[in-house]
């Protein structure tokens, strides 16, 4: 087995015991009449600072502290290991209390963007990997300038050469929102080949107008449509991988404030 | 995979993905210039170059990975001749993240501050509103009903204190269960297990904690309708011995006696008379039908009392108290007649026969060979000294001749007993008092004209007797009572207590026939006796539960209708024949019996009370609190 | 060089020795001479040859002292980095003293080598290759050093030059001097044509060398002192291919005429086995044919040998076995070649049956899909890395925190670029490899870029780095990147005589001074980055 499945599985099976010894104990604490809400509470407590420091490792990557991918892999059944604590700990799915539900409500959607980015990570490199390019998300402006450039002087020449000027305004009229920016952006998303259809599609539907001469045109200027289709799905794909972080961190953030008041708020009216 | 793009070093130049803004051309989908914005957000690329002046000439000075000299040279100013209009840089993700964190967090404080200020009195929010940032949930009904007037400090002394003082409390421990008292009030200290003082240890509370806290089982805030008194069986067995998990599983088998702690204050044996007294049958009209002939158990609880003594006993045994009398004084024989005559004529009137005799005569001493045991306590003598007793007792006779019941009052004070005399004494007529008191002196065989049949006091030719009336006779008590509590710290004064006792007390001899039913304990050993005229109940047990009205409605899974008079009881109180019930009341100790009963067993509960079947929680039998009510303060105006 | 300047050469005593006649008419000595060899003036202190430097000529003295320093010296005098590992309270300081401005450089650092335009450069060379680094202080370095004097008419940097050995010695002038630069091409053809230059060049390598390598090698460990003399003795020296082969290959790419079909043959599978070959330098690939092409088994590099097993078993049946394999030189090659008959009287008899089973690996059994990433290394060159940099595109998220980490660990700044060759769903990025032969070496003026005393990992010294160009260009894989400099208020700086914004050389420096090894590394969080060389035992299926 890969050396990281090796080691996911081994933190997931010490995450387990460590969630089963941690409910034996609050079990204890109940049946010894303390209160189990109290340590679980400061447990999931440390759990998600430990969680938190992740984003801490990651600024601190000139220091020595470890491998990420290790730190990855901890977060992550850290992450649900803080799920299974937080219900050890509220007892309930849903609590009573108008701050305790907005704290509930963050805790969620935290663990939901973070099990979404989770899955978003496994899905896209190997579809990214599998488009036949590799593209550095910063440069696709670049890209895409660069490509509308060549379609403009592809469409010029044609026009110049060939005298003809059937593929210039079909070029103006729908071509041209193509090579503007990146589209089909939820078709790449979600893994659709609407994209490269609607490319062979304006093909075929110029082509019948159009002489030998300007279908060579045309060729070339389909050859630039496919691979600017292909920077697309780039875009779409490595924007959800960089996006993600924008939902989950803010989320992060406010939770820690929010679940920093219930320290305050417990301490001060029940312990 | 195809290599579409260039990688050489002077076409490609370093990707920095800490750069805090993105060339505002690039966000328009246009090329982004070679050097990026400068750090302070303005755009870095309005010039391709810096040109140099060689000699006077303006060269191009762009580097050759941007695409080397350019070809339309500089202005002859000396400015770049590729500019371009600036862009608006805009800031990269990364720092759009970091923005958007510290808003959500800013908007979160915010949020907090502005509610807990509204939380404070005298504000137009209303309701929930206001404490949203410090709800936990809803009271339930009781609670919040009466706490609404004073809110939140009703229970958190710490709410609505200024901040810094209200922060500082974080760190101070809150005393919850104080404020609980503030309402609820039990019959005993509220942090003590069970509100109870245990004196001796049951069950094995080295595994509890010595003093407790309500907040220990009860939490608030869990909604309207919350159950905050529901305690789960692990936190009931966690002080208690065992750690089970369900009755039927790992709860303890019942104690070896249970449920006959201690023996019965009414001396009956179940067993003989069930199989053979009743069986007689000179009384078989007067035999109880059935067990609840006696025992009514419909309406019962846990104990189930049977019929006074007027409903189930008198019929057989209403006889039998009459007969035993209670002996005060008797004749007894004298050393030496030291009684004056002369005093005794005086009193009584001429003897009968030869009162002109001046001769001493020698008695015929009819009397008895000593005082009896209660004789001798009240006159404080041996039993068997004639020398001490002999002057001391015609003293008593010639003095009740003369005053009649008078010296006796006297007596039981000298005798220790301060007060009851009214009780001890009553009925006691004066005339016969001096009557028996002149046979006595005169040494007269005095009979009764007839045989007393009705209660009271007589006296005979030996003895001053009181005869008990019928059952409960409070004179006899009140003789019982004192001989049971008299004490003295003289030897000679404990030893004549302690026959006046055994003989008082005797089941077999006793005056009264009291103690041939009623069983005189002692709760500890050297502590003071009781006699249980009442049927005893347990107050000891008072934490367990069990309602027989309840059960009475049911078929046990023999068949067998509990409520069936003559079969329903035995379900679980079966008769042990082999049991030595006498031995019980041989001593004082209450504890040390055997019951006429069989001991229930766990297996009679069991059949029903199991999983899948009826509730089998702690609190079904076991009470936590003892007494439980509330102080003034719940329904005081608070206004 | 002008026609006078040879005149005078052939003059000398040392050229003179050596026979004109056994020049062909299609190269003679004066062609080389005029060609492959310049006259170079030195100053008083210049520097001639670093040590650890790799050089691609060699050196005669024509007039003037040299001198060559025989124990310890500075490292800062060749222009080295003479910084340490950093300690850890200055790793965690770099949290605040990054900077947010890209290449900020503090200019005070800078000028503390001396370097001066000295010397002429020859015809059609770079404006920047007359600069020079010099010792400043002769007196007192030769007051303060142990150095050892040479003179007119020594010969110098041979092996070197011959070799791809890295330059033994560090020599600077003592006085004003002028050289015979001869190139490797020029040595080349001298040696081959004259026996007597050979004879000699061959000795010194024999005497100063030979000896101790073939010591090394674990098929000659027991050999008595006799055998192994014997041995050396009769060992002969090959080279194929060009010494600067990145420039051959960087055409043969832009071209398209790129394949093992181009490049110079060794030995062919199927021919007779007429020596045992151990490979000193560069690279070899080991291919059988295979439907109309060649397909790779595995490539060779120094301390590897080729033929054993055929010899051994052919010494051993008496029967004669042919090669099995086909040797072809990727680029370049130096081999020593130790002659059958040599083997099988003095190694083969004794000789433990597992070394040579040791020095030959099996190979095949696998598919062509096995062998596919293998192909592709050999092709783009990349078997020459000893810490490429892979990344598995199929677990790399794009999310550019090892570029951050890289940048985090030198002041802000990036040293790789997230793009590269790919190669199914591997990217063999844009980092320096740091090379088992690093040509990126070659042709420094300053000695900036070096092997670094710490760890052996390629490096540039910023400081001393005149910013010519030359490495980035020489650097068949692009891993090179030259940067504009700024200030600390982000002005870029300017070289004021000629207004051209001042370049420094930089690249992946495998952290050498950093604690914890590459950042890169530690700092993906999904293990798709790894620093690997090309070896067959580390691609295994799926995982690297």
């Amino acid at each position: 087995m890969v050396a990281s499945r090796v080691r996911l599985l081994m933190i997931a099976f010490a995450a387990g015991i460590i969630f089963y010894l941690l409910l034996i104990e609050s079990e204890n604490n109940r049946t010894r009449l303390g209160s189990a809400a109290e340590l679980t509470g400061y447990w999931l407590f440390g759990m998600m600072v430990f969680l938190t420091l992740f984003n801490l490792r990651k600024k601190l990557s000139m220091i020595p502290l470890g491998p990420a991918n290790i730190w990855l892999a901890l977060h992550s059944i850290g992450g649900l290991l803080a799920l299974t604590l937080y219900w050890l700990h509220t007892k309930t799915l849903w609590p009573l209390g108008v701050y305790e539900q907005m704290l509930a409500a963050l805790f969620y959607l935290t663990v939901a963007s973070g099990i979404f980015g989770h899955v978003v990570q496994k899905i896209c490199p190997p579809r990214l990997a599998q488009s036949d390019i590799e593209v550095i998300f910063e440069r696709i402006p670049a890209h895409v300038a660069e490509i509308r450039q060549k379609a403009e002087e592809i469409v010029l020449s044609c026009s110049e050469e060939t005298r003809e000027d059937t593929l210039g305004r079909h070029y103006l009229d729908t071509m041209s929102w193509f090579f503007r920016r990146p589209r089909f952006f939820i078709s790449h998303m979600v893994g659709s080949q609407k994209g490269r259809q609607w490319v062979r599609q304006q093909d075929a539907t110029v082509r019948r107008y159009l002489n030998e001469n300007e279908k060579v045109w045309l060729d070339k200027l389909t050859e630039q449509a496919q691979f600017k289709n292909r920077i697309d799905l780039h875009f779409a794909l490595q924007s959800i991988m960089k996006s993600w972080l924008l939902i989950h961190l803010p989320l992060t953030a406010t939770l820690m404030v929010l679940a920093v008041w219930h320290l305050l708020v417990v301490n001060v009216y029940a312990l | 995979m195809t290599d579409t793009f260039d990688f050489r070093f002077d076409r490609s130049a370093y990707e920095r993905p800490n750069n805090k803004f993105v060339c505002g051309r690039a966000t328009e989908w246009g090329k982004p210039c070679a050097r990026g914005p400068n750090g302070d957000g303005t755009c870095g690329g309005t010039t391709e170059c810096q040109p140099y002046n060689s000699n006077g000439r303006w060269e191009c000075r762009r580097p050759a990975q941007n695409g080397g000299s350019c070809a339309t040279g500089p202005s002859p100013d000396g400015t770049c001749g590729c500019s371009l209009p600036p862009c608006v840089p805009r800031r990269s993700l990364r720092q759009f993240r970091w923005r958007l964190s510290v808003i959500m967090v800013g908007v979160v404080v915010a949020l907090i501050a502005v509610f807990t200020h509204l939380s404070t009195d005298g504000n137009f929010f209303e309701g929930a509103v206001r404490l949203a940032f410090l709800d936990a949930g809803e009271l339930t009904g009781s609670h919040s009903g009466f706490t609404g007037a004073k809110g939140c400090k009703a229970c958190h002394k710490n709410h609505d204190l200024n901040p810094s003082v209200w922060l500082a409390s974080v760190f101070k421990y809150n005393d919850l269960s104080k404020r609980c008292v503030d309402c609820h009030k039990f019959g005993g200290p509220s942090n003590s297990p069970h509100n109870a003082n245990f004196s001796t240890a049951i069950g094995n509370p080295a595994n509890g904690p010595e003093s407790t806290e309500c907040t220990m089982c009860h939490t608030e805030h869990k909604g309207v309708d919350a159950n905050i008194s529901g305690l789960n069986n692990l936190q009931c067995a966690f002080c208690h011995k065992k750690s089970f998990a369900t009755f039927d599983k790992g709860h303890p088998k019942f104690s070896e006696a249970f449920p006959h702690f201690r023996r019965t204050s009414i001396r009956f044996n179940h067993a003989s008379h069930l199989n053979k007294n009743f069986l007689k049958p000179e009384v078989k009209d007067m035999v109880p039908e059935s067990c609840t002939t006696c025992h009514q158990a419909s309406s019962a609880q846990r104990s189930v009392e049977p019929l006074g003594f007027k409903e189930a006993c008198a019929g057989c045994h209403a006889d039998q108290i009459a007969p035993r009398n209670l002996v005060v004084l008797n004749l007894p024989e004298f050393e030496e007649i030291t009684l004056d005559k002369e005093a005794v004529i005086e009193a009584c009137g001429r003897i009968a026969e030869d009162d002109d005799d001046d001769e001493e005569e020698e008695f015929e001493s009819i009397s008895e060979d000593e005082l009896n045991s209660i004789a001798a306590f009240l006159m404080n003598v041996e039993a068997d000294d004639h020398e001490a007793y002999s002057e001391a007792f015609q003293e008593l006779i010639i003095a009740m001749t003369e005053e009649g019941h008078v010296p006796l009052p006297d007596l039981l004070s000298k005798a220790g007993i301060e007060d009851g005399h009214a009780t001890l004494l009553a009925g006691l007529n004066p005339e016969v008092i001096k009557r028996m008191a002149c046979a006595w002196a005169k040494n007269q065989e005095y009979e009764l004209p007839s045989e007393p049949e009705f209660g009271g006091w007589y006296g005979d030719l030996l003895e001053l007797v009181y005869k008990p009336s019928g059952h409960a006779d409070p004179v006899l008590k009140a003789w019982l009572e004192m001989a049971i509590s008299i004490n003295s710290d003289d030897e000679d004064e404990s030893e004549r207590i302690a026959d006046m006792r055994h003989e008082l007390l005797s089941p077999g001899k006793g005056a009264g026939a009291c103690i041939k039913c009623h069983a005189v304990s002692q709760d500890t050993e050297d502590g003071p006796l009781k006699i249980e005229w009442n049927y005893h109940r347990d107050s000891g047990q008072s934490y367990q539960t069990y309602s027989h009205g309840q059960h009475l409605s049911l078929v046990n899974p023999q068949g067998v209708k509990l409520a069936d008079p003559n079969q329903g009881c035995a379900s679980c109180h079966k008769l042990d024949v082999k049991a030595d019930f006498a031995s019980g009341y041989s001593d004082f100790n209450a504890k040390t019996f055997k019951s006429n009963f069989v001991s229930i067993k766990k297996q009679a509960c069991v059949q029903c009370h199991t999983e899948g079947r009826v509730r089998q929680d702690c609190q079904l039998c076991h009470d936590y609190h003892k007494e439980p009510g509330f102080t003034d303060q719940v329904t005081r105006n608070e206004n | 060089m002008q026609d006078e300047d040879v005149r005078h050469l052939l003059e000398r005593p040392e050229i003179a020795v050596i026979d004109a006649d056994s020049f062909p008419d299609s190269m003679p000595l004066e062609g080389i001479l005029q060609n492959d060899t310049r006259l170079v003036r030195f100053n008083a202190g210049d520097i001639v040859v670093r040590e650890g430097d790799y050089g691609n000529s060699a050196f005669l003295i024509l007039d003037g002292e040299l001198r060559v320093f025989t124990g310890d010296y500075p490292q800062d005098l060749l222009g080295r980095e003479t910084a340490g590992k950093k300690g850890i309270l200055e790793t965690i300081s770099q949290i605040w003293t990054n900077k947010r401005i890209p290449e900020v450089r503090d200019t005070e650092r800078y000028g503390g080598q001396a370097v001066r335009r000295s010397g002429r450069g020859g015809r059609g060379e770079r404006q920047d290759a007359g600069l020079r680094v010099f010792v400043q202080d002769i007196p007192v370095i030769l007051d303060k050093y142990h150095t050892a004097e040479i003179t007119e008419g020594a010969l110098f940097g041979e092996l070197a030059a011959l070799g791809r050995i890295p330059r033994t010695a560090t020599i600077f002038a003592k006085s004003n001097a002028t050289l015979l630069e001869i190139r490797w091409q020029g040595l080349r053809e001298i040696r081959r044509f004259d026996d007597g230059f050979r004879t000699m060049v061959d000795n010194r390598y024999r005497q100063n060398a030979l000896l101790v390598h073939l010591r090394e090698t674990e098929l000659f460990a027991n050999l008595s002192e006799e055998a192994l003399d014997k041995v050396a003795s009769a060992t002969l020296f090959e080279t194929y291919g060009a010494f600067d082969w990145h420039v051959s290959y960087q055409k043969m790419r832009a071209t398209g005429k790129s394949g093992a079909a181009n490049e110079p043959p060794i030995a062919r599978e199927g021919e007779y086995v007429d020596g045992l070959l151990m490979i000193r330098a560069g690279f070899a690939q080991v291919a059988r044919s295979y439907g109309s092409g060649q397909r790779t088994l595995t490539y060779l590099g120094a301390r590897d040998s080729f033929g054993l097993k055929e010899l051994y078993q052919g010494w051993k049946s008496g029967q004669t076995i042919n090669m099995t394999a086909s040797l072809t030189a990727l680029g370049y090659v130096d081999a020593l070649r130790v002659p059958a008959a040599i083997l099988e009287e003095h190694v083969f008899p004794g000789l433990d049956e597992k070394v040579v089973a040791h020095a030959h690996p099996e190979y095949g059994g696998r598919t062509l899909s096995d062998d596919a990433l293998l192909e592709f290394a050999v092709e783009e060159r990349f078997i020459n890395a000893t810490q490429a940099m892979l990344i598995d595109l199929d677990k790399c998220v794009r999310c550019d925190d090892c570029v951050r980490a890289c940048a985090s660990t030198h002041g802000g700044n990036p040293r790789f670029l997230r793009h590269g060759k790919t190669f199914d769903h591997w990217m063999v990025t844009n980092a320096c490899m740091h090379c088992t032969d690093p040509v990126c070496m070659i042709g420094c003026p300053t000695g900036a870029i070096h092997r670094s005393q710490i760890g052996g990992s390629v490096v540039i010294n910023d400081d001393t780095c005149i910013g010519c160009a030359t490495c980035a260009n020489s650097c068949p894989y692009n891993n090179i990147r030259m940067v504009e400099i700024r200030s600390a208020d982000s002005h870029i700086l300017v070289d004021p005589d000629t207004g051209r914004p001042i370049l420094k050389a930089t690249k992946c420096d495998l952290c050498y001074t950093n604690l914890g090894g590459p950042a890169c590394v530690r700092a993906c969080p999904h293990d798709a980055l790894s620093r690997v060389d090309f070896h067959l035992d580390d691609i295994a299926e799926g995982e690297l």
